[in-house]
């Protein structure tokens, strides 16, 4: 006994089975079609989250170890004394130092004209 | 068309084509192939959905190293040995022996057509582990060259002969003892 001889298959099998798998190609290019967008978003998120991440991570103003220590020290001054609470020399390095000349170049940077400057002057 | 005309279709390119050539020229050898180790018609024609899906998927990385054939009847001896372990947890499951529970899909299966002896031989071949009963269905019935089979399987055609002559002793013996 060999080959297939105990077997049947229904009528006309084999003519739909190749009809069947030979729509595979239509049907895998279909099913990746339908999952495509939604790895385009998942990849975009991804993208979006990592880029995120890194500009926070920048643009973080560094703490001082120096401030961290006033503070601590600040905690510990009694509260009659609110004044030993403040730090002066604190209260100087927070303090803006933008001068005249970082205003005018920022101003030139960013586009602002000399008749919305009088608006505004004349405004304000 | 031949092995190395689908390759030559493939290497221009025309692969949905050359995939069609492939199922028209396998489809129907492979069902064979597969059916006599699954017992069930429906079983087989799910698993040959699966394997034409892999080689479709597969197909863009085929360098025509090996034969079309050979490579597909590798991809389908990976499929159809999933199945058969699938089959052994399912066996588990519902507290069967593996060997019973063949034995109850070869009586009831509706498209089986052989005679006493041909379902004894079937039911034998069933009990064998599943890499033997691979190797003797390909020798047996498939009539595959060893050499052909040591490329399929990976195994050297030395190991091959001697898988195939410890199956059909072991066979001789079962259906001697039923």
């Amino acid at each position: 006994m060999k080959g297939k001889n105990s077997y049947n298959v229904p009528d006309g099998y084999f003519a739909s089975l190749e009809d069947r798998l030979g729509e595979i190609p239509r049907q895998e290019a279909g099913s990746w079609q339908r999952v495509r967008p939604y790895l385009a978003l998942a990849a975009a998120f991804a993208a979006v989250v990592t880029i995120g991440t890194a500009i926070l991570r920048l643009t973080a103003s560094p703490a001082t170890d120096d401030w961290a220590e006033d503070f601590a020290i600040a905690q510990l001054q009694p509260a009659t004394a609110p004044d030993a609470l403040f730090d002066s020399s604190l209260a100087e390095s927070l303090a803006p130092t933008v001068t005249y000349d970082d205003i005018a170049q920022y101003l030139i940077e960013t586009g602002v004209t000399i008749e919305e400057l009088e608006d505004y002057e004349t405004d304000y | 068309m031949t092995d190395s005309q689908i390759t030559d279709l493939l290497k221009s390119g025309h692969a949905e084509e050359a995939f069609r050539e492939m199922v028209a020229a396998y489809s129907e050898p492979l069902y064979w192939h597969v059916r006599r180790l699954t017992n069930s018609h429906e079983d087989t024609d799910d698993l040959l959905q699966e394997i034409f899906v892999k080689a479709w998927g597969a197909l863009s990385s085929f360098r025509g190293d090996s034969q079309i054939k050979t490579w597909l009847w590798r991809i389908a001896t990976n499929e159809t040995l999933n199945f058969l372990r699938r089959q052994r947890l399912r066996a588990a499951l519902s507290f069967k022996s593996l060997d019973a529970y063949e034995e109850q899909r070869i009586d009831e299966d509706p498209w089986f057509n052989g005679d006493d002896a041909e379902r004894r031989l079937m039911k034998a071949l069933s009990r064998l582990p599943d890499k033997q009963r691979l190797v003797f269905s390909l020798r047996y019935f498939d009539e595959m060259p060893y050499e052909e089979m040591s490329r399929v399987l990976g195994t050297s055609v030395g190991a091959l002969k001697a898988s195939y002559h410890i199956a059909a002793e072991k066979l001789r013996l079962d259906i001697s003892d039923d």
